[in-house]
């Protein structure tokens, strides 16, 4: 009962004491922000210097907070700084941004705080390491460049994968701070880019893309890799290394090509994939590294993320286009479930993927029906997709829908659809007269802008052959006694006098009508009418040069008309004077211009050229013509007028053998720049990697013998991408040397790092004799559970060996993870 | 190829938090002046000849990422699509202005892990949780805590262990499995599945010939239409669908402690999915091997399995048509909706038709008369027939009515004034316990799973939920 009592006591003094606690952090909240939401700089420095933890997180969250505001917070520099040691990680994270942020403003304050961040990168924890590298090489203070360089020489070779990929990320972050040592970082980058960790991989390309992009010879012994370990790079990473590979191939490997003997097959994996053309013995053959890298990228069209199924595609479509690249449309239809953001992007580039191959996405023509609740944006890509994709065979369902799509009440979609059909008439004769005869009807719809819409289309389509299309002009004029909307009115008018040169007796026949309702007629119809009896008028003196002589045979006119004999110069004149006396200033002004040009004999050149030049046909291309040029996913084809980075580099005629792509020591290729200076306690550290590496190696040849040659083998890599050496000495041997190269090397450094490096030294050593003994231990936890684990999984997923070993060699890596994936 | 930095504005374009990539990114003025010269359908916007703007709204805020000109497109705006998904796992959806406002520190720090160099860098919502102290935790819990609470007090001390000092704290060390947060222990061990079907469908007008076969024998023979429903003796000849697409996605919460692996096997008949993608998780070896099985590792918490889409779907359970030219002054329309009776389903929800006309020429619908529900105008050219709560299967309800057209705009060419009618009615819905692909759960296993108690039996069961979301009837 009292022991019960004592307990219950207990917890309700915890109660207490966490009350008491929540007031207090409550208070201190209100305590910084008034409730207007204002702050006491005052306060927010008392916190910051507070011995509390819990005191200076507050005190960090504030400035968190007005960090976030947009508020300028440099005045508390000082106080952050002293907490960049902090022991609650929370602050500690938040003092960090903070100094990414202003450290280029207080480059001296922040000298301060390097010296904490230098002892972190020996923590035991990888987080806290990678952590550090991390914001050593953000501070933008260009004094500390040394010192950077010096953080990620130690981090690549970390034992962390977490802390390898920072380095991958903190090395172009150190050539931005220093442009001078690019050759010693492109040195650290490719030991990166052949790291084993498919996770480091992938921000090392995004760093290489940054820094050196052209430097695509860095990669030949890492094609191969790169190719067998796609699947498991994240996916951002994925975006990266799809664009690099893409560029890579157009330089150093052969493109597809037609060849005669049948032998081999586009994808050895996949029969039905086999490229056949034309004549049965010729055949579509590409390197088998390059089949290599197409096998690869093709599962990634099932990836979630978007911006890799569009890597993808572009690959596909920049390197063999000739192919049969079918299986490309169901992930890209799959997307327009997306956000209408996507959609929309995705759509663009579907549209110029459709301009390239009409049949791409001819099978999935329902996809892309237009919705209600479709953009306008979207809604004219989808209608683009729908003109671009349809053959002879789809074309009449594509029109009926389009045709709907033109009766819509959305003005946007009227404008579209009726443009579409005009492109749609292009397929063949038969589609083109379909639509006209549509068109046509549309002319008495009272949507004014659903006539105008096809008007224009109905003068593409006979522009495009005037000669046969005769009877639509005439059909045109028959439409004018019904046509109400004076729009309409004054476009087929128009398009009369246009092809009067063709149609001469429609059109004075048109003429005389209009004369009559003349004083009816819209503003608008009347400045067309005026036009039309120029335009025929010009025609009739060209033919029959003007007599001087006149008759007065026509009684009705008035007498300020020169009476004639042809009714040609009655119509004009009639409507000449009534031109000239209507209300509008227009008429009348372009009237007397009309009636003066055609006056004079000598004036017949000009008023030729004036009323029956040929109008430059109308040109009616895809929207998204001229796009192609833009890559798939690239931000150059949803946006116009920017400039989207690098197009990509044209197939080279002549290729290096495939064999520069075999896996050899990456060391050897004279790509390496010389590392710099060693320092002493950077060796110490390789010596206990050795150590703790030969624990592993003994670890693990009691498990499986042929996972240790490899595994041994992998060692020396490692090693020797450390000492930038070639690989045939042993391990032991490479030891020694380094021994005695050290002791020259350390003077030499000693002198150019300066005080800041005997500073860290100390605290390094101490750090890392301590958690090289936790390491090591640590490690064979790791190996062991590792190798555990990967044994099962090749029990259970049927992995081949191979794939296990890369297991081993990782450090710390995700042995579940990779399992699982490498079935791809 | 960078991201300069992310905004977050009110659907005002008011800043709420602001976090730099780059040294001197464009301001939030300069983005609200692009925005409001572009339309706002746009989403690709152009700051200069080397800097875009991307942006989405989502729950009242609006999401902008200036980025350089050379950055891949869907690169951030799928960015963006992570960064709502990890706010909402954080804190909860639907977003809103206090929760930003409350968390600045947090947000910060997420962002800190998820933009490196200005490219994504963590983006998965399991992994920034071993990062970045979630705020769920002791926080939450405070404001609320009652005064007798003992039994709360357990959970209280355990999780403000979070708030102790770092180097004995054990969340640090990094997953084995790069989308699973390391040390999951839960009490109850659980697992949900639910599979979502969002269904569009465009069923066009009735062909002059349907129309009259209609009209001879109205009301009797009721023609079969779909095969998994029965239809009640509503409609008679049905316009087929001209499109019907399902777009479904496969969930799985799961709360298991430790490292669970787990198989579940999904029959989706001879359909075939288009274009299937998966979560990173899914052993993409076993699909192929056994299409319809998915082997994986789950992630912490709920993440989406699978997307797929198929197309020649059924109609779903609502069906519904429009009449025209009805009445003795041949104008009225009539709409009619029916529920069918598709097995296990007992009720429809939020069913909702949209009766959408020409906003121009229609100055009003009068005399409309409906049979159950309530119809309004909503706004110029849409009136809307709300059925509140749930609709019971083999139901129907009908509306008619007369719509007024304006004369002064719509003057025929002959000088009299057409009758005009709904241009099309629009059906949404959601329809628990059935999908319209007819996708089963067939069966769930956990394959191996440390830490979970064998007599356990987590696996709580499958919700399955169809969406009507554009169910589109052409007038």
């Amino acid at each position: 009962m009292a022991e019960s009592l004592s307990k219950i006591t207990a917890v309700f003094e915890t109660a207490k004491e966490l009350t008491m606690e929540a007031a207090a952090s409550a208070r201190n909240a209100t305590a910084i922000f008034g409730e207007d939401g204002s702050f006491r700089p005052r306060d927010v420095q008392r916190y910051l210097n507070s011995r509390h933890e819990k005191e200076k997180l507050v005190g960090m969250k504030a400035i968190a907070t007005l960090m976030s505001k947009g508020d300028d917070v440099t005045e508390f520099f000082p106080d952050v700084v002293k907490n960049s040691a902090a022991q609650t990680l929370e602050v500690r994270k938040l003092v960090y941004i903070y100094l990414l942020r202003y450290a280029q403003q207080e480059s001296d304050l922040a000298l301060l705080s390097i010296n904490a961040i230098q002892k972190s990168l020996g923590d035991q924890n990888p987080q806290i390491r990678a952590m550090a590298i991390k914001v050593l090489s953000g501070i933008k203070v260009p004094s500390i460049a040394p010192i950077v360089l010096l953080g990620i020489r130690k981090s690549i070779v970390d034992m962390s994968s977490v802390v390898r990929r920072a380095a991958a990320v903190a090395i172009g972050k150190a050539y931005e701070l220093d442009k001078s040592n690019l050759e010693t970082l492109v040195g650290y980058l490719a030991t990166l880019l052949g790291d084993k960790s498919f996770y480091v991989v992938g921000s090392a390309v995004q760093t290489f893309v940054n820094m050196c992009p052209d430097r695509l010879d860095m990669l030949h012994t890492n094609y191969r890799r790169y190719c067998n370990m796609l699947a498991d790079i994240e996916e951002w990473g994925q975006v990266c290394v799809l664009d690099m590979l893409t560029r890579y191939v157009r330089i150093y490997v052969s493109k597809g090509r037609m060849v005669k003997k049948p032998n081999e097959s586009f994808y050895s994996d996949d029969e039905e994939d086999e490229k056949e053309v034309e004549k049965e013995h010729e055949e579509f053959v590409i390197d088998p590294d390059l089949e290599m890298l197409l096998a690869a990228a093709k599962p990634l069209l099932q990836s979630r993320n978007s911006a890799v199924v569009l890597a993808v595609v572009n690959l596909f479509n920049a390197l063999v286009p000739e192919a049969d690249l079918s299986f490309l449309g169901p992930p890209l239809v799959r997307l327009l479930s997306r956000p209408s953001e996507i959609q929309y992007v995705v759509l663009s580039n579907i549209a110029v993927l459709a301009i390239q191959n009409n049949d791409l996405f001819a099978p999935y023509l329902k996809y892309f029906y237009v919705f209600p609740s479709d953009t306008p944006e979207i809604a004219k890509r989808k209608i683009e997709v729908l003109t671009l994709s349809c053959s002879e065979s789809t074309v009449s369902e594509v029109l009926s829908e389009l045709q709907y799509y033109a009766t819509s009440v959305d003005k946007f979609l009227v404008a579209e659809a009726v443009r579409a059909i005009g492109r749609c008439a292009q397929i063949s004769n038969d589609i083109a007269r379909r639509c006209l005869r549509w068109l046509l009807k549309q002319i008495h719809s009272a949507d004014p802008n659903l006539v105008g819409e096809s008007l224009t289309v109905i003068r593409y389509i006979i522009q495009l052959s005037p000669k046969d299309h005769v009877k639509t002009v005439a059909k045109l004029a028959l439409a004018l006694d019904s046509a109400t909307v004076p729009l309409a009115r004054a476009s087929i008018i128009w398009l009369v006098g246009e092809f009067a040169g063709i149609a001469r007796y429609i059109a004075p026949d048109v003429l005389r009508k209009c004369a009559k309702g003349f004083m009816d007629e819209d503003e608008s119809t009347k400045l067309q009418i005026v036009l039309l009896s120029a335009k025929l008028y010009s025609y009739y003196i060209e033919e029959k040069p003007v007599q001087e002589e006149k008759d007065d045979t026509d009684e009705q006119l008035e007498p300020t008309i020169k009476p004639s004999a042809d009714p040609m110069d009655l119509l004009f004149d009639y409507i000449m004077l009534l031109a000239r006396y209507d209300t509008s200033y227009d008429l009348r002004d372009r009237a007397r211009l009309y009636k003066s040009l055609l006056a004079s004999p000598s004036s017949t050149p000009l008023a030729k050229l004036l009323l029956q030049a040929p109008k430059p046909s109308p040109h009616a291309p895809s929207p998204s013509q001229g796009k192609e040029k833009f890559l798939i996913g690239s931000s150059g084809l949803v946006c116009a007028g920017v400039n989207d980075g690098r197009p990509l580099p044209p197939w080279s005629s002549e290729t290096p053998d495939a064999s520069i792509r075999d896996e050899v020591k990456v060391e050897e290729t004279p790509v390496l720049a010389p590392l710099p200076k060693k320092v002493k306690t950077k060796t110490n550290k390789a010596k206990k990697e050795t150590k703790k590496k030969k624990v592993v190696v003994e670890k693990i040849k009691n498990v499986k013998s042929k996972t240790v040659k490899k595994t041994e083998e992998d060692f020396h890599t490692t090693l020797d991408e450390f000492f930038g050496e070639p690989a045939a000495t042993s391990a032991q041997a490479q030891e020694d040397e380094e021994e005695s190269e050290e002791v020259v090397e350390e003077e030499e450094s000693e002198s150019e790092v300066e005080v800041i490096v005997e500073v860290s030294d100390d605290s390094e050593e101490e750090d890392s004799e301590e958690d090289s003994e936790e390491e090591i231990s640590e490690d064979e936890d790791e190996n062991e559970a590792e190798d555990g684990g990967s044994e099962e999984e090749s029990g259970e997923s049927g992995i081949d060996e191979e794939e296990s070993e890369t297991e081993d060699e990782d450090d710390d890596d995700d042995a579940a993870g990779r399992g699982l994936l490498s079935g791809q | 190829m960078s991201i300069l930095a992310v905004y977050i504005t009110d659907i005002n374009g008011q800043k709420l938090f602001e976090y730099p990539v780059s040294d001197s990114p464009p301001t939030n003025k300069t983005l609200q002046v692009a925005l409001r010269d572009a339309s706002p359908e746009d989403v690709v916007l152009r700051l200069s000849s080397d800097e875009l703007l991307f942006h989405r709204r989502q729950d009242a805020l609006h999401f902008l990422i200036p980025c350089t000109a050379s950055m891949p497109a869907l690169v951030p705006l799928e960015f963006i699509s992570h960064l709502i998904k990890v706010l909402h796992d954080y804190f909860q959806p639907p977003l809103s202005r206090q929760k930003i406002e409350k968390n600045y520190s947090t947000i910060m720090m997420l962002l800190n892990e998820m933009i490196e160099d200005g490219y994504p860098f963590v983006t998965e919502e399991n992994a920034l949780r071993d990062l970045v102290p979630f705020a769920g935790g002791l926080s939450k819990y405070l404001p609320t805590l009652p005064k007798g609470a003992a039994n709360s007090l357990k959970s209280l001390t355990s999780s403000s262990s979070s708030s102790k000092s770092f180097s004995s704290d054990s969340s640090l060390t990094r997953s084995n499995v790069p989308w699973r947060r390391s040390n999951v222990k839960h009490n109850n061990n659980e697992l949900y599945v639910d599979i979502h079907e969002t269904l569009s469908v465009i069923i066009p007008a009735l062909t002059p010939t349907q129309q009259m076969l209609n009209s001879i024998n109205s009301g009797s023979t009721p023609v079969p239409s779909a095969s998994a429903f029965y239809t009640p003796a509503v409609p008679q000849v049905l316009a087929e669908p001209i499109v019907a697409i399902a777009h479904g996605s496969v969930f799985a919460t799961t709360k298991l402690s430790g490292t669970p692996d787990i198989q579940l096997i999904i029959s989706f008949g001879n359909r075939l999915l288009e274009g299937p993608a998966f979560h990173p998780c899914v052993r993409l070896a076993r699909w192929r091997e056994r299409p319809g099985t998915l082997s994986f590792i789950p992630p912490d918490g709920k993440c989406c399995l699978l997307q797929y889409t198929i197309s020649g779907v059924e109609s779903g359970p609502i069906g519904g048509d429009l009449k025209t030219g009805l009445g003795p002054m041949k104008d009225e329309f009539e709409v009619r909706v029916w529920s069918r009776v598709p097995r296990n389903v007992k009720f429809v929800e939020n069913l909702r038709v949209e009766v959408v006309f020409d906003g121009e020429r229609v100055q009003n619908v009068k005399g409309t008369r409906a049979s159950s529900g309530e119809f309004d105008i909503e706004k110029k050219g849409v009136g809307v027939w709300r059925f509140p709560g749930k609709t019971p299967m083999g139901w129907n309800a009908s509306l008619r009515g007369t719509m007024v057209v304006n004369e002064d705009l719509a003057t025929g060419p002959d000088g009299t004034v057409p009758q005009e009618f709904p241009k099309y009615v629009k059906i949404s819905y959601d329809c628990q316990g059935m999908l319209v692909s007819g996708a089963k759960v067939e069966s769930l296993r956990i394959v191996s799973g440390k830490g979970i108690d064998d007599r356990a039996k987590p696996y709580k069961g499958v919700k399955y939920l169809t969406k009507g979301k554009d169910i589109v009837i052409r007038g």
